[in-house]
């Protein structure tokens, strides 16, 4: 009775593997992903007050402001599920929706971190945004492992008289 | 300063997806297990007809053109003698195609095993004479390799793999070790050797028939089946390219009954004991 089960077992291990990675993914992923997008809704919310402009040329102050070059960078990783679902859409073509989500937190998130750092200047405006994207892949194959995204400008500070 | 200057939420769902995930793994796991299946039919199909229309003289050539690589092969052993004997008797009884010819080579290995390749020739290993069969059971499994050889199951099979692989790789094969094509290709995989079975059942089928033609009667057809059956545990029939044993033990008595073929009968001894 063991070897019956035992034997099942072996023959059927590489599905039951890539299931059980699928599932851990899809469900870990999913986790991550709400709980990433809620930090990012209600940090934006905070730091509405700081306007991020992408337009080369600063607004008129009264007297000239103090510049800074302010950064925000982050890597996000896709899951498993995303790259299973992810590969099976490169044979049918479309919207990678899988990966959309990714680098829309992505995004986000930079914009958010380069928003902080002015804050932390007490900047109120930043100017010259701009958004780059990058992916990191590991190796072997064109799987989109993670994502870097990176956002810049020029924080403007109020000069105090 | 900055006065007028406003800071909406921006509106969700426009570049992020509102869809569930799974929504759309789904649709694509079903469309591409669809279309593999659908596909590996097809070729299959076509691959396993083109492999019949090749000539049993072209079989003969390439065997011949290949084994002429190695030292050439030293004339029949006594035990070949026999067993291409019996396998004579089993053709006289059961006539091959026009143009077609088995020759039997006996191989140095411990596993009951026999097995036929191109050209008509049929091996078999070392372990399976000195297994305690019957002249009737041993029969049965030679009549089995000749039925692979008489229904072409051997140029169709490779042809039909051919096929298959070149298909894949052009279809899949720019995909660079992808997670989902490495799925895709195990579906292929698992869809062909249900073709293999099938084979192995006509086989089993016209084995039978031979059998009977020669020795009058079907007794010990089976017993080489349960010898293995009681010596090996279960296998998945599911991943593997014969039947499951018990299932051909059972399809052999089937179909005695249903030509009303004698399942007893005089058992010769077998010639090499």
């Amino acid at each position: 009775m063991e070897t019956a089960i035992f034997t099942y077992f072996a023959a059927f291990f590489p599905f039951i593997s890539i299931a059980g990675f699928l599932i851990v993914g899809f469900l870990a992923g999913r986790r991550a992903e709400k709980s990433h997008y809620d930090s990012i809704v209600s940090r934006e919310k905070r730091l509405a007050a700081i306007l991020a402009f992408s337009e080369k040329t600063p607004p008129p102050f009264d007297t000239p402001p103090v510049s800074a070059l302010v950064v925000g960078s982050v890597v996000i990783s896709s899951d498993y599920f995303k790259n299973f679902t992810a590969g099976l859409r490169n044979l049918f073509g479309g919207r990678m929706r899988s990966y959309e989500s990714l680098l829309d937190r992505a995004r986000r998130e930079a914009i958010l971190r380069m928003k902080q750092e002015a804050d932390e200047l007490g900047a109120r405006y930043i100017c010259n945004v701009r958004i780059e994207t990058s992916p990191i892949t590991q190796g072997g194959g064109n799987q989109i492992v993670c994502v870097e995204a990176y956002a810049y400008g020029t924080a403007l500070v109020k000069r105090r008289r | 300063m900055g006065e007028g200057y406003e800071n909406p939420a921006i509106p969700e769902g426009i570049n992020a997806p509102d869809e569930h995930p799974l929504k759309e793994f789904a649709w694509l796991s079903f469309g591409a297990l669809i279309i593999v299946i659908a596909l590996v039919w097809l070729i299959a199909g076509l691959g396993y007809l083109a492999g019949s229309l090749i000539p049993f003289e072209t079989e003969t050539r390439i065997m011949e053109a290949i084994e002429s690589l190695d030292a050439p092969s030293a004339p029949l052993s006594l035990r070949e003698q026999k067993l291409n004997d019996l396998a004579q008797k089993l053709i006289a009884a059961d006539p091959l195609p026009q143009g077609m010819s088995v020759v039997l080579r006996e191989i140095e290995a411990r596993e009951p095993n026999a097995f036929a390749t191109l050209g008509g020739r049929v091996y078999v290993t070392t372990g399976l004479l000195d297994m305690p069969l019957s002249e009737n059971a041993l029969a049965m499994a030679l009549a089995h390799e000749i039925a692979h050889i008489r229904a072409r199951h051997v140029i169709s099979s490779l042809s039909r793999g051919l096929l298959m692989s070149l298909t894949m790789n052009a279809l899949f094969g720019a995909q660079e070790s992808s997670i989902a094509s490495s799925m895709i290709g195990q579906a292929g995989v698992t869809t062909e050797l249900t073709f293999s079975r099938s084979d192995e059942e006509e086989a089993d089928r016209l084995a039978l028939k031979t059998l009977y033609n020669c020795y009058g009667h079907i007794a010990d057809a089976t017993a080489f089946f349960e010898a293995v059956a009681a010596e090996n545990g279960l296998a998945v029939e599911f991943l593997s390219t014969h039947p499951d044993l018990r299932k051909r033990v059972e399809a052999i008595g089937k179909r005695a009954k249903e030509n009303g073929w004698p399942t007893q009968g005089e058992i010769t001894p077998s010639p090499f004991r």
